[in-house]
């Protein structure tokens, strides 16, 4: 019953069909934005590097743009200059544009990105659910090792919480500090031999994380009328305490990350044995 | 003119290159792990593709600091930020569905004693 | 200057995934795999996103490496054990 095809002739088929593809994005390339023709000015992004997204949707609204023959868009819409650490009560406080956009602008994007590495780390964790055995690297680590890896966990639990606290300020934010500390977990267990972390907290960990995002959202919703809402006042932007609920919002992230990849970590590396099927 | 060039090609070419070399481990490779690793070289190259229509030569990060202005008389200066914070995003989904993926492809192997699609194919016969 | 630094890194990280490639053996692969993501977390700093190129420095090259790792090494004891 094999009919497979010889292998020489799959390559040949997909070194052609390749090429075409190539072919093709390259011709492309003459219609797309090419490095040096960029202009962000017409873009979208104008109005959230200069804050101005409620300006420009209450002139929207109230059909200024059209009738006074203004050319629809971004640039005419009024803006006030931004200063680092001097201006304040912005409608987004951010000093890191690309956090506002991530937790403020586009928000609830991010919660359905969220529940999407929910869903995969639970379809891992069910996918190994079984009776529990020892882990799989058996490496016979040295005293060296398991203290050192133990005191590196340390340092390594508090640079992800610095990342993901002062996201709104310097790069990085919840994503990345949340792997910084699944890498610290992914430590531990390579540097000792008999390390069992505790699967049932961090389920309950990130459970709540998850939760803490949503009322963050409904409280937006309840008291400023729209889901995902700032309430709270932004302060003098590139302070700690400014931001309003962005930072709180980056912890929940940097939290459920954390804890969902070092489960996802735990479940691939722990040996299992199914008692059913 | 050399400058210019790369200016304008470089990144496009980076990144198209890498879709192609993914595509062609995804196309040909027989092994279940060497097609993520496929997936996964097709992923980085996506993303540098959408890092990279939004970079225009002399823009500035998308962060205001003390001495980073990104404003000069109502002329943004900054590169793009909206495809930087989807590509954020967007890696570390990646990352869980690489590991869904390698749970399903090890679940596989214990099923049928191999990573080879056609013994696969045909053990399932 | 930058940009041709930059292209010297495109240079790597285009002969990284040929490696990633032809080579016979997975894990040499997947190591490759991980030079590639290092090498674009480079290119995304060229490129004035230094929020993607932490997250990738984290999550690509470091995170999806060792899982990958991991993964194999279970699938290689039961070959192993398969062989004995």
């Amino acid at each position: 019953m094999r009919n497979d095809t010889p292998i020489l002739v799959k390559k040949i088929t997909a070194l052609s069909l390749i090429t075409i593809l190539m072919v093709g994005f390259f011709w492309a390339f003459t219609e797309m934005p090419k490095g040096s023709s960029v202009n962000v000015n017409n873009r979208v992004s104008r109005l959230y590097i200069l804050k101005n997204v409620k300006a420009a949707t209450k002139s929207l609204n109230s059909g200024n743009f059209f009738a006074k023959g203004m050319k629809p868009l971004r640039s005419d819409v009024p803006y006030s200059p931004i200063t680092f650490g001097k201006s304040a009560n912005l409608e987004d406080g951010a000093a890191n544009v690309v956090t506002s956009i991530v937790v403020d602008y586009r928000g609830f994007d991010t919660l359905g990105e969220v529940t999407v590495l929910f869903l995969a780390a639970t379809g891992v964790a069910m996918l190994f659910f079984g009776k529990r055995k020892k882990n799989i690297i058996k490496a016979q680590a040295s005293l060296i090792m398991s203290v050192g890896t133990r005191i590196a966990y340390a340092v390594i639990l508090l640079f992800g919480i610095y990342i993901f606290v002062h996201g709104h300020l310097t790069p990085g934010g919840g994503f990345p500090g949340g792997a910084v500390i699944a890498s610290g977990v992914l430590g531990l267990f390579l540097g000792n031999d008999h390390y069992e972390s505790n699967h049932l907290g961090l389920k309950l960990f990130e459970s709540l994380s998850g939760m803490a995002f949503v009322i963050i959202g409904l409280t937006g919703l309840f008291s400023v009328n729209s889901f995902l809402a700032n309430f709270l006042p932004t302060g003098v932007i590139g302070d700690l305490y400014s931001a309003g609920f962005i930072a709180l919002i980056y912890i929940a992230i940097g939290m459920k990350v954390g804890a969902e990849l070092s489960a996802v970590v735990d479940s691939m590396i722990v040996d299992t044995e199914e008692e059913w099927s | 003119m050399m400058q210019e060039f790369l200016q304008n090609y470089v990144y496009l070419i980076g990144s198209m290159s890498l879709i192609g070399i993914g595509l062609y481990i995804t196309l040909t490779d027989e092994n279940i792990f060497k097609i993520i690793v496929g997936l996964n070289i097709i992923e980085s190259g996506t993303n540098l593709f959408m890092v990279a229509i939004a970079w225009y030569p002399k823009a500035v990060m998308p962060i205001y600091t003390l001495t980073n202005k990104l404003s000069i008389n109502g002329k943004v200066i900054a590169a793009d930020p909206l495809p930087q914070s989807l590509v954020l995003t967007a890696i570390v989904i990646g990352l869980g569905t690489t590991a869904l993926a390698l749970t399903i492809g090890i679940k596989i192997f214990e099923k049928y004693g191999t990573l080879d699609v056609r013994k696969i194919k045909e053990a399932g016969r | 200057m930058i940009i041709y630094i930059a292209a010297l890194v495109v240079a790597v990280v285009i002969t990284t995934a040929l490696i990633a490639v032809f080579s016979k053996k997975l894990l040499s692969s997947i190591i490759a795999m991980g030079l590639v993501s290092l090498g674009v977390s480079g290119l995304f700093f060229f490129l004035q996103a230094p929020d993607v190129a932490i997250t990738e420095a984290a999550i690509g090259a470091g995170l999806s490496t060792a899982i990958f790792v991991i993964a194999l090494k279970k699938v290689k004891k039961g070959e192993s054990e398969d062989e004995e």
